[in-house]
């Protein structure tokens, strides 16, 4: 299982670090883990991304990775077994990796505008935008694994993996956007994935509290509009 | 319908992409223009979650944005002119900076366009991304080997950056970007260069003239 030393540098609430443990977790891997101040990032990280300063960074052999579905994508090559993320069949690794972007365009993006949204009107887009995106992916989840609790079927794959750090989240979002998330009558593949998700012990070893990242939901939201 | 169907517009660099990845390899394909302004039954059955282009249809089945696309293209069609290295490490390095041109070069070449203020500031971030590009060629390809990132071919990184050396000279000649000097990047020139001289990039790019003609209808400041 070892193949070389690993160094994963992230910040604990973040829903790109955890696709990083999760990846990581779901597949054995030991690694070594650094809690980055994000208001006094390390040297380490501003050399190991010199770019963007951002976490998460995968520190393999000393050479690092950016970018969290880049990550996650060399791990699932570097460490294929167990647990492959990418499915082998190329259009199932393309359908795979879109629903793991859709997360970030969409998902991600309607979460964020929520959290920051300085106006009511800002705030309702974004929320009618979150429930949408959240629509879309309980129709995917039918459409790609009926009657299976994930996108990979029986077990998580690639887009489950880069989906499922939003769960911790969306009590923050219901909290400092008032997103109420629709319930199992209108999402009904959702909350299936998402308890399927929760009963994942590798992904319960690093998920924070929700309530912890309801706080420091409430302190991103105080810094946006301290700053607007 | 053909067995693989490419959904395009001519002058979006994302269906360039695509398009260039499926000429490197030889692949017939139909190639199906389409119109963003009254989309076609086709285009929102195959994309029904953003409706954008490009979309390539293989075998009746969907598969949709151009990242995702030339990973699928060059996964099916693996043999003939191979894009993404073997090595996982440069795969992660050849990802990462694609990203990088989507998200800074595109974006701050569409924050120039779409400018008020004559895009000053925009432009000068704008070189200084074009710079960090340089500086990601002098680490993955050696100019002893070639032109391009892959060497002396084309490899996935290329293609992502192919229409680049369309665009810029075509927002240049319209709406006076000031692009990075030969001095600033002398291999990212030489590598647009030897794209214009590509027999698949000059198939799959349109005419700067013509691009010139769209730029100018579409975004010149009057």
């Amino acid at each position: 299982m070892s193949k070389g030393s690993v160094k994963v540098l992230s910040f604990w609430s973040s829903m790109f670090g955890l696709r990083v443990h999760y990846a990581l977790d779901l597949k054995g891997v030991s690694y070594e883990y650094q809690e980055e101040n994000l208001f006094n990032k390390s040297k380490e990280l501003l050399e190991a991304n010199p770019i963007y300063a951002k976490i998460p960074v995968l520190i393999h052999n000393g050479k690092p990775i950016c970018e969290s579905l880049i990550i996650v994508d060399y791990i699932d090559s570097v460490w294929p077994n167990p647990h492959k993320l990418l499915p082998e069949d190329p259009y199932k690794k393309a359908v795979a990796r879109f629903w793991a972007d859709f997360g970030d365009k969409k998902v991600f993006d309607a979460g964020s505008r929520l959290i920051r949204a300085t106006t009511e009107e800002e705030r309702k887009k974004a929320s009618e935008d979150l429930k949408w995106a959240l629509m879309k992916l309980d129709e995917a989840l039918d459409t790609i694994a009926p009657g299976k609790p994930f996108f990979g079927g029986d077990s998580m794959n690639f887009a489950d993996v880069a989906l499922a750090p939003f769960i911790c989240w969306f009590k923050g979002y219901q909290k400092v956007g008032g997103f109420v998330l629709p319930g199992s009558e209108e999402l009904p593949n959702l909350h299936k994935w998402v308890n399927a998700v929760k009963s994942v012990e590798a992904i319960r070893k690093s998920t924070p509290s929700p309530d912890k990242v309801a706080e420091f939901a409430e302190v991103i939201r105080k810094r946006a509009i301290g700053s607007a | 319908m053909a067995s693989v169907t490419l959904l395009t517009v001519w002058a979006s660099p994302f269906s360039m992409r695509a398009k260039l990845a499926l000429l490197l390899k030889g692949i017939e394909h139909e190639d199906l223009p389409q119109d963003l302004g009254n989309k076609s039954k086709l285009l929102l059955e195959s994309n029904p979650v953003h409706k954008k282009i490009p979309v390539l249809i293989h075998k009746g089945k969907p598969v949709s944005e151009s990242v995702i696309i030339v990973h699928y293209i060059d996964e099916v069609w693996p043999e003939t002119s191979p894009l993404l290295p073997q090595d996982a490490f440069l795969r992660a390095k050849h990802r990462f900076w694609t990203d990088f041109i989507d998200k800074k070069i595109f974006d701050s070449l569409a924050q120039f366009m779409r400018s008020s203020d004559g895009g000053a500031a925009v432009n000068e971030e704008f070189i200084q991304n074009c710079m960090l590009l340089e500086g990601a060629l002098a680490e993955l390809g050696s100019e002893e080997d070639g032109p391009f990132f892959g060497g002396a071919s084309m490899s996935f990184l290329d293609v992502m950056l192919a229409p680049y050396s369309v665009l810029i000279p075509g927002v240049e000649q319209v709406m006076g970007l000031k692009p990075a000097s030969p001095e600033q990047c002398p291999r990212l020139h030489k590598l647009f260069g030897a794209v214009a001289e590509h027999p698949s990039a000059k198939a799959a790019l349109p005419q700067i003239e013509k691009l010139k003609e769209f730029i100018q209808a579409h975004f010149a400041r009057k």
